[in-house]
This record gives C-alpha cells, structure tokens and sequence, in this order.
C-alpha cells in the first residue's frame, strides 16, 4: 500500500513538474469593445499597454495624456493630465539660453504653431495610488519640421487625478540623445530608469541608466549594441540609419533580468545577446518582426515563458513600415526555446499587455475597437 | 516518459488491477493539458500557403478622371525629413493650386479620427481637399510602385504613371515645380 502512494505521488510530481514547465492552457475570452467617448479620442493604437490590476489597463494616448480603461467593460475609467503650468515652470525654474528660450504660442499667426504640443508625455508607468510620467519639453522652434530632440526632460509624479506630488529634471547628457518614440522602464522605489538612446553621432545604439542623484536624475552608465547593424539577410535593405532601429523599445523584467525588444529582436539587456531574433522566410520573401512582449511567471516568480507579437512584411522590406500583412501572438518556452502557442491577430494591434492570468491587447476593426483577451493558467 | 517505463523504472511490482487503475488515474492528469510543445511547435511552423486570386484595380476608381492626377501616398509616420517638405507642399496646394487634381492617399483611418488628423497633423482643411483613407489603396501604390514605405507624389494620365517624387529626397520647390510643370 505504501509503494502504491509512492508511486501515485511520484506519478502526481511529474505531471506537476511537466506541467509548469511545458504546459499551457489557453481560453480566448470574448472581445470587448471599447465605448466611443465623446471627446479625447484614443487616436491611434498604443505601442505600449499596461496593466493597473485585473480589470484596468493604461497607455499613453499620442504623447498627450494617460488613458485608463476597463477591459472587462470597454469603459473609459480616467485620463491624467499633469495638472501644471509648464511653461510658467519652466520660466521659473529653467535658466534658458536665447537659442531655446520659451516661445509665446499666442504670438504666432501660423495655426501650426497653436495646435502642437510644446511638450509631450514621453512614457508613463502607474504603480499603487501614484503616475509617473516622463516629459519631453521641446521648443516650437525647433519643433516645427524637427519633431524629436528635447532640451526639458522631466520626470514628474502625480495622483491618479492629475494633481503633481514631485517633480524632477533629467540632466541631459553630451553623450546621449533621446528621440521620440525611445522606450523606457522605470524603477520609482530604486529612483532609477533605463532608457533607449543614441550617441550624438547617430551611429552609436545605446540604452542608458539614469538615477537620481543631487535632486535630479543622471545618466550613471550606459550600454553600446552595436550588434543592431547586424542585417539578419545579406541583401535586406543597408541599414544606413540605425537610429531607427532603436525607436518603440520595450523592456521587461524576466525574473531578476531586464529583456527589451527594439521593434525588431527581443535581446537580453545583461548580455546584450538576441533571444529572439527577427525571421525572414525566403521561401515566401516574408520578414517578420517581433513588436512587444510580456514575460509570464509562475507562482515562484521564475519566469517561465515569453509572449510576443509578431508582424508579418511581405515581398520588401520597407524602409518605413506601417502596415502589416498579418500580425500573430507566439508564446515561447524560455527554457526550452520552443512554441507554445501560436494565435493569428488581427492587421492593426496594439501593444501587448499582461494583466494577471490573461494577455490583453486592442485590436481595430472597421471603425471600433476591441480588447482581446486570452486567458492561460500555468 | 510511458508509464510501464515510469513502473520499471521504480522497479515496482503490482497486481495488473491495480497497474490499470495507476495507468488510468496518470493518464487522466496527463489528458488535462490542452496543448503540449510538440504539437504546437508543428503548428506554429506549419504555414498556410495562400493562393493568390485575380482582384480587380483598387486604383481603378481613384484614377477614373480625365487629365493628370497627382496622387499624394502619405505614410500617416512621416519622419523629420520628410515633414516639413510635405507641410509646405501641403499648404501650397491646398491655397494655390485648385486647378491640379490633387488625392491624398493614407493608411485605413477610423472615420472619427480622419478631419482632426488631417488638421492636427498637416494643417489641411477637410473641406478643401481629396482624401482617401483606405489600407488596399495605400498598400496596393507602395508596392506597386516600390515606394518602400516612404511618402511621394504620384502623377498619373489616363491611368498610366508619368511621374514620381519622394518627400525623402526633395524640397518643396522641386516639389511644387513638379507639379506645375509635368
């Protein structure tokens, strides 16, 4: 009787073992489509999407503000707004050179000048009851035509309604430039944040760690990939300007590790080796890139696997691609390597989000929106 | 792992009943995963091989008028480069140039979204111009055309291309010459 347990149990080990290694079930939830609001329209997809808790997710609406909504009911659930005055801040506190000095909007009869923004809400990540939001103050001079260098970057903590609790400069450094569109992550309990960047140059990849030191945030180190030049086909397109390759990426915690993806490979940020690389299939003359990703974890927080989308080129690269054929959500064994799961998308997604045990992303179709959701269970 | 092996392997010998109901109780905890990577790998490789099917010309509509058209293919991504040739271009013929057959091109675009785009983004007045926001059209121009994503100025007659710009590698003078002199 006793060995008859054993073996049970033995038995019950194993399936559990094989289970949380291998194993994955997957439930695709019905879709929700997102209310129409009135004004403050989400203007284009996210790259970007996070999430709050199991039923609130975030992301940056077009640089302008912070968009939470509920993807159990589509509903719009709150927009943040940094509740200041920036250029009266900025007045203030800026010693501006006359090459940037602040430019009155009001003054200038092109109607070019009014409506754009002169400055943007860079990246933004909520934990508990607080937003932080990283903000790029550029000039309207040098904006107009030259949309991406900043010369103000702030990192600025509000509540949940706007009200700002601290505010911090990020002391911009002769080394490094960041561009619109750089992904970033940031640590609020370590004051630390890791960015994308490139060296003045353009011909230098970098990402850069900053942390706040004397009242603002530093760059303390920084980190060269030269291997973004590496073309993954001989005749692929010259990669003559690798800056663009270094726009829209995302990291990620792995358990202790940081991974980001530069819209193209998914890359170990230690190692600074690819883990995932781009394909191209020339059987079909397809190239596929990997866009963004969410590392799942078991119950230990050991991360398990790796799920990311992936979208689909045919025929040529395009130098500046918008549109893809097909867009597919893999998931990947980070042990083994190996496909979990594969899932066929829709052409125009967002960014992909983990919120608890399901991945969540906003799909367009015709004229609506809609969450997807497909919930898995180690 | 088989469970005769899984049996061997414990060197345990049992009476067949009780060997059954082991066999059946692990192959039911076994039974309850969904997928494993074996399959899903061979799943994920196999592609779906698409056959291509005669479609008719998407531009056949877009280009139906007489006389030249100039078809704008705009890349809703404009880079540094080429936004302030477009902007300026953009402004030139929607003040300047009424008398030229002027449709812009754009990627699919939710129709709540596409006259503020237009005015936020390029200053164009809605009202004023052509605009086609439509993913086919767009797709079917840059690939035929092999505009490598990039935003340019199309001129047809009689559904025939006879000219060509790139807002990547011109200026707005070229741009606007273009126009008046083709």
């Amino acid at each position: 009787m006793k060995k008859y347990l054993l073996c049970v149990l033995a038995a019950l080990m194993l399936t559990g073992c094989l289970r949380n290694h291998n194993w994955l079930n997957f439930q695709v939830l019905p879709d929700v489509k997102l209310e129409k609001i009135s004004s403050n329209h989400i203007k284009s997809l996210p790259l970007y999407l996070n999430a709050i808790n199991d039923s609130l997710v975030y992301f940056l609406n077009e640089f302008e503000s912070v968009m939470i909504w509920n993807t159990k009911t589509g509903a719009h659930s709150g927009t943040i707004i940094p509740l200041m005055n920036i250029p009266k801040f900025l007045k203030e506190e800026v010693n501006l050179s006359d090459t940037i000095e602040m430019y009155d909007l009001k003054l200038e009869k092109d109607p070019f000048f009014k409506t754009y923004p002169n400055y943007y809400l860079h990246n933004a990540f909520i934990k508990g009851e607080l937003c932080h939001l990283i903000v790029f103050v550029n000039n309207p001079l040098i904006s107009r035509g030259i949309i991406t260098i900043p010369y103000v970057p702030l990192l600025i903590s509000t509540k949940l309604n706007g009200e700002v609790v601290e505010k911090s400069f990020i002391k911009l450094d002769s080394n490094i430039l960041f561009t619109t569109n750089s992904g970033c992550i940031f640590f609020p309990e370590e004051k630390r944040l890791i960015t994308s960047a490139i060296s003045p140059n353009f011909y230098k990849v970098l990402t850069a760690t900053l942390e706040y030191r004397d009242s603002q945030y530093s760059m303390v180190s920084y980190k060269k990939f030269p291997q973004f030049l590496d073309s993954i086909r001989n005749d692929m397109i010259k990669w003559d300007k690798p800056y663009q390759l270094i726009a829209n990426c995302d990291f990620k915690m792995a358990g202790n590790d940081l991974l980001f993806s530069n819209n193209r490979d998914i890359y170990d940020h230690k190692t600074g080796k690819v883990i995932i690389p781009a394909r191209f299939t020339p059987e079909d003359d397809t190239i596929r890139f990997i866009r963004t990703f969410v590392v799942i974890h078991n119950s230990r927080g050991k991360p398990k696997f790796i799920a990311y989308t992936e979208s689909t080129y045919p025929d040529q690269i395009l130098e500046f691609t918008t549109l893809a054929d097909e867009n597919n959500l893999i998931i990947r064994s980070l042990k083994t390597g190996k496909v979990v799961k594969k899932f066929t998308l829709g052409t125009k997604i967002s960014g992909l989000a983990l919120q608890g045990n399901q991945l969540v992303w906003i799909e367009e179709n015709d004229d609506a929106l809609y969450f997807k959701r497909i919930k898995f269970k180690l | 792992m088989t469970m005769p092996c899984i049996l061997n392997a414990l060197n345990l010998n049992f009476r067949p009943m009780k060997k059954i109901i082991i066999l059946l109780m692990v192959s039911v905890l076994f039974g309850n995963n969904s997928c494993n990577i074996s399959e899903a790998e061979s799943m994920a490789v196999r592609e779906e091989v698409k056959i291509a099917q005669p479609k008719p010309d998407p531009l056949k509509t877009l280009l139906a008028s007489e006389g030249k058209i100039f078809v704008n293919v705009v890349n809703s991504g404009l880079c540094f480069r080429c936004f302030p040739v477009f902007m300026y271009a953009a402004e030139h013929f929607q003040n300047e140039a009424d008398n030229k057959n002027i449709v812009y091109v754009f990627p699919s675009m939710r129709s709540g979204l596409q006259a503020d785009f237009l005015k936020e983004n390029f200053n164009l007045d809605p009202q004023k111009i052509q605009a086609v926001f439509d993913d086919e059209i767009y797709k079917h121009l840059q690939q035929k055309y092999g505009l490598n994503g990039t935003s340019d100025l199309l001129c047809f007659e009689n559904q025939q291309l006879i000219g060509i710009v790139a807002y990547q590698r011109t200026n707005v003078d070229e741009i606007i010459r273009f126009v008046d002199n083709i």
